[in-house]
């Protein structure tokens, strides 16, 4: 009988493969050779600005993939961009908006079915101390 | 109120957050309504579930372009969404959808009055952002709980430059912003309910200084008179600490009521970084010219042209305009009077008086618009209708108030239930004076000798034999013919 | 010997669904068993939701034999990404976080789909949140390539191409924000399209790039991609980046042949390091187009190099916001909060997401954050700016672009996971459209020595999916590709 499936933990990585085409080990590598852009300090508070808790053997995997990979975003500084208008929204719209009307129904049931912690139609979390 | 601040000057900027009056919410068709069960206003988009994608309504641009025209900002042709981001539990999305690099209006002023001064006080922007959800503090002690009713409800963000100086034109500025909106329909400027919010910037410098001193911000402060207090505290607690050669702290404190101080916020404030980026699901919002004329046309009058045209129209006194101004249902009620009957300033002070005594008595004005008047403005006018045409005196309608209070009578039924019409015959009043004359002969030798102050006795003879009823100028006529006869 | 039903296109059992010698009963049935049989090595479901399906197949027959009319998919079994809404129906994003999350709404596509008559037979696999080259970022286990279960399938959408080339379901919805449609097409042998920033809504697709999200169709043939391209594109006022322009008759696009197109060949996409029997391929089919009367001529995309960059800013920005609502608070796999409610956050969080995504949101956030904002994220705006002004050059002057769709085959599994940029770097020429809103369809158009699929991108101008399709669907009916198969998963029957 079919069973859905249930998350597994993420797999453990493994050694990459050497035999990968020379192309974009070359780039990565480039890119490792430039020298470290992030430390752990920075590491530690944009997990923290993005709620994230990082194991200590994650701070010290981020701070090398991070490192490399912003390091290859130098080379958008090759680029000239001095005249060059930022695109936000790749399509031209007029905007969009509608009428001010009330068009939604209570369905409190149904919006908080998914509610991990609920007290009657509340959602509850751990007490917020200002 | 105001502190003698010595050789400091206070430099205090406003930040209120106006909740629109408009019947949806901001990106989504959930009803905006104050008061519903938990949770019943809310659907995938203003719950932030995956997936869900905004909607912007109009009438929220419209809104803003109204304040942005009355307030006489620059309306950005061309503005844009931005995403705060940041993380808290009322915040559904993981950022709160606001303008940052191009809000919708810029500058603009505020003219306030503070002891006989006009001051004018600019304004930096106003731009348009979503409300987050409430948490409630549950009793059980280690929860709280999340209510995103008010998610998404559409808010007026208006900054003000730090151009304030004293709790007083903090107080005046708010006031009139408040007016402002209400006038302009765009939110009821309710404070205590929390659709009309305040945060104040607050720094002191010496007095002719250039340099603005360190900046703390002050949150929940409930009310004006709570503006005013804190603001007050705030500028004494920075002066007392630099006088003492302490160091300020920027940093932000709470409004504590019970305790009437401001308090340094528990929790330990590292300097946000909201990393505000233009909001990809929405597009900028373009205003033609057409829409901004239309909003233009569609301005209601504001409260100073209203207050103006009541002292030329009207010819009400300055501080009668302006009180009756101070409200814009106040104002309608007023105006109501006058069409019904045309004495404004018979009706002004009728207004002044004893209806706005009512209005605080009952509170009437804790509501955003009176809709149950003491007496309605039809009713008040026949009332002065009826002094004005002889039937009875102004003490006499008094009395007839009171009765109208309780009773859905008009004016002039009860006044002839109760047998309070004026007696305005000249004849019937001679008789009563004669008799009151005749009844004191020692007073009239005494007058006549020259104590003139009697007169009042005689009078209150007269009215006290007549039963109030008598018509005083009539009654001051006869009686000072009688008795400088 | 009747061709098995799981081995018809899309037209085809439209076709005898119709003509009433087969009923959409007997294709759910035979997909669901089918399924049963080879997923355990394919992988390509997270959810096979058999109850729903049946419930609608049996609707539609009662349709169809009553005469009632029917939509353009009726009874056909379709399966949907995981990051698209299914009201009632398990919807993970691939991650352990939404694990037991059912949304009480359809996606817009969800609902366009059921409108057509549509059986959903299940969630396909995916990277989670959509955010991956290879599928193995998914928390339920990698779908795997049917044409060797040792090598990914291509990512994100990888379950929904393996459910299209391993002959589980008819057509299927993957998403492509940076390629995730498009690579795994190449992978696999069959044929996907990514539709124009805004010409499908993204209402009820769990977003990862808000700006490059799209909604595109996976079929084993150009013309049953067209039919459901048909079927989901148009107009949402639910999402306001959708354009509102009329949707064409796609199918009517197929009929017209090669002859007098224009095509340009971008020479910054054959790179040093291709592997020589992708380049092969594509030069090859070139040269069939030609034969079918287009014509080709080099061209230059000077600013592609920079694409994976700029893509990558991009992308893991809005990526980093838009996974800010995942707190565990109205939704999700909550994890205890021991110490209050910072830690609510960080442990449903920790626990919730995978390396990479955590990754794509560390990177997001830093290049938001204050004092980088400028160097990464603005500059990053600035140079799509000139990526689009590329294609916008040479499109006044060719109709569609021909380009390879990545530098090899699939690889095995685990070759790349250890190295993210690496696997960053196979996206660098699907990068490109994606940032330029471009429709780019891919069809299949040779094999490597390890009979590894290539596939074959055709880019075309903004709105301009009737040209892709018609350029793809000469292509196609030129060659063969389309008609090969992989071979037999373990456990299929005969």
């Amino acid at each position: 009988m079919y069973q859905p499936p249930r998350a597994v933990s993420p797999g453990v990585a493994r050694p990459a493969n050497n035999d990968a085409p020379p192309w974009w080990q070359a780039q990565a590598a480039i890119a490792r050779l430039r020298g470290v852009k992030i430390g752990p300090d920075d590491i530690r508070k944009v997990a923290h600005l993005a709620r994230l808790d990082l194991t200590s053997e994650e701070e010290a995997s981020m701070v090398a993939t991070l490192d490399a990979i912003l390091t290859y975003m130098e080379t958008l500084n090759t680029l000239d961009t001095t005249n060059v208008e930022p695109t936000a929204h790749i399509i031209d719209l007029d905007t969009p908006w509608r009428a001010d009307e009330v068009t939604n129904d209570a369905n409190t049931e149904a919006l908080l079915a998914n509610a991990p912690a609920r007290d009657g139609n509340h959602f509850r979390v751990p007490k917020i101390i200002d | 109120m105001n502190p003698d601040l010595g050789r400091y000057e206070g430099v205090i900027g406003l930040e209120v957050h106006a909740e629109m009056l408009t019947a949806s919410k901001i990106f989504c068709g959930c009803s905006a309504a104050f008061g519903a069960p938990p949770n019943d206003n809310t659907c995938p988009v203003c719950l932030g579930m995956p997936g869900v994608l905004p909607v912007l309504n109009r009438r929220v641009v419209e809104f803003a372009v109204r304040a942005g025209l009355a307030i006489d900002c620059r309306i950005a042709r061309r503005n844009r969404w931005a995403r705060k981001n940041y993380f808290y539990p009322d915040l559904c999305k993981g950022y709160q959808i606001s303008q940052f690099e191009l809000p919708i209006c810029e500058g603009g002023y505020l003219d306030i009055r503070v002891d006989e001064a006009t001051k004018r006080v600019h304004l930096t922007r106003i731009h348009m952002e979503e409300d987050t959800g409430k948490n409630i503090h549950d009793a059980h002690g280690d929860s709280s709980l999340v209510d995103f009713n008010r998610s998404g409800v559409p808010l007026l963000e208006i900054v003000s430059e730090p151009e304030m100086s004293s709790p007083a034109e903090a107080g005046a500025y708010l006031r009139k912003l408040r007016t402002l909106v209400q006038y302009l329909g765009i939110c009821d400027g309710n404070m205590e309910e929390g659709s009309f919010r305040c945060d104040a910037n607050v720094s002191v410098r010496l007095r002719g200084a250039t340099e603005l001193g360190v900046k703390v911000e002050v949150k929940n402060m409930n009310s004006f008179r709570a503006v005013e207090k804190a603001i007050a505290f705030e500028l004494e607690r920075q002066t007392d600490t630099l006088d003492e050669g302490g160091q300020l702290v920027q940093e932000t404190r709470l409004w504590d009521a019970d305790r009437e101080e401001t308090r340094s916020m528990r929790s330990k404030e590292s300097a946000h970084d909201y990393r505000y980026f233009p909001d990809p699901d929405l597009p900028p919002i373009i205003l033609s010219d057409d829409f901004v004329e239309q909003v233009r046309r569609e301005l209601p009058e504001l409260p100073d042209a209203r207050r103006e045209r009541f002292v030329s129209a009207f010819g009400l006194p300055a501080y009668d305009a302006e009180v009756l101004t101070a409200r814009r249902d106040l104002a309608e009620y007023f105006e109501a009077v006058v069409a019904a009957h045309d004495n404004a300033k018979a009706a002004s002070n009728w207004i002044m008086g004893d209806i706005i005594r009512l209005i605080h008595e009952r509170k009437l004005d804790d509501a955003p618009t009176i809709t149950a008047w003491p007496v309605p403005a039809t009713t008040l006018a026949a009332l002065i209708a009826l002094i004005d045409d002889g039937t009875i005196s102004g003490k006499i309608a008094k009395t007839v108030f009171e009765e109208m209070l309780t009773s859905e009578e008009s004016p002039r039924a009860i006044v002839e239930r109760k047998g309070l019409v004026q007696m305005s015959d000249e004849g019937a009043i001679q008789a009563v004076i004669d008799d009151v004359l005749a009844a004191n002969p020692d007073k009239v030798a005494e007058f006549r000798g020259g104590k003139e102050k009697l007169q009042g006795f005689f009078v209150g003879q007269v009215m006290k034999a007549t039963g109030g009823k008598a018509n005083p100028p009539l009654v001051n006529k006869l009686l000072m013919a009688k008795l400088k006869a | 010997m009747t061709t098995p039903l799981h081995d018809l296109t899309l037209a085809e059992a439209s076709a005898r669904l119709r003509d009433g010698s087969v009923s959409s009963e007997a294709l759910t049935e035979a997909a669901l068993a089918r399924i049963a049989a080879t997923d355990e090595t394919l992988h390509s479901f997270i959810t096979v939701s058999a109850d729903e399906a049946r419930a609608t197949a049996r609707a539609v027959d009662a349709q169809l034999k009553s005469g009632a009319a029917t939509g353009a998919l009726a009874g056909i079994p379709i399966a949907v990404k995981d990051v698209i809404a299914t009201a009632g129906i398990r919807t993970t994003a691939a991650s352990k976080l939404l694990e037991d999350f059912v949304p009480p709404y359809d996606a817009t596509v969800t609902t366009r789909l059921k409108n057509a008559g549509a059986v959903i037979i299940g969630k396909a696999n995916c990277d989670e949140f959509a955010m991956g080259s290879s599928n193995e970022n998914s928390a339920y286990g990698p779908a795997r390539n049917p044409w060797d279960p040792t090598r990914v399938p291509g990512g994100s959408s990888g379950g929904s191409a393996t459910a299209i080339a391993g002959r589980q379901a008819y057509g299927s919805l993957g998403t492509d924000t940076g390629g995730s449609i498009r690579l795994p097409a190449s992978y696999c042998g069959v044929v996907g399209m990514k539709p124009t920033y805004g010409r499908v809504s993204r209402y009820g697709v769990i977003a990862y790039a808000s700006s490059l999200d799209q909604v595109g169709p996976f079929g084993r043939t150009v013309e049953d991609c067209a039919r459901v391209l048909g079927v989901i594109a148009g107009h949402d006022p639910r999402d306001s980046t959708s354009v509102d322009r009329p949707v064409p008759d796609y199918q009517a696009a197929l009929g017209t042949d090669a002859a007098g197109l224009r095509i340009g060949v971008p020479n910054e996409y054959f790179i040093e390091g291709m592997q020589p029997a992708v380049e092969g391929a594509v030069r090859d089919a070139l040269g069939t187009l030609g034969g079918l009367g287009a014509t080709t001529s080099e061209v230059s995309l000077p600013h592609t190099a920079y694409a994976v960059a700029c893509y990558y800013i991009l992308a893991t920005a809005e990526a980093s916001s838009n996974l800010g609502r995942y707190d565990g608070i109205r939704y999700g796999a909550r994890q205890p909060a021991d110490d209050g409610l910072a830690s609510l956050y960080r442990n449903t969080r920790a626990l919730g997401f995978g390396p990479e995504v955590k990754r794509r949101i560390m990177l997001g956030t830093y290049a938001l954050s204050a004092g980088y904002y400028d160097a990464y994220y603005l500059k990053a705006q600035k140079v799509r700016t000139l990526i689009r002004q590329d294609f916008d050059r040479v499109f006044a002057d060719v109709d569609v672009l021909a380009t390879p769709v990545a530098p090899t085959t699939a690889f095995h599994l685990a070759e790349k996971t250890s190295d993210p940029l690496a696997m960053y770097l196979v996206d660098v020429f699907t990068n490109p459209a994606s940032l330029a809103g471009l429709p780019a369809i891919v069809v299949p158009c040779g094999r490597d020595e390890a009979g590894m699929p290539i596939g074959l991108q055709l880019i075309g101008p903004p709105f301009g999916e009737e040209l892709v399709l018609r350029a793809a669907r000469a292509f196609e009916q030129a060659t063969t590709w389309h008609r090969d198969r992989p071979p037999e998963p373990a456990g299929a029957p005969a």
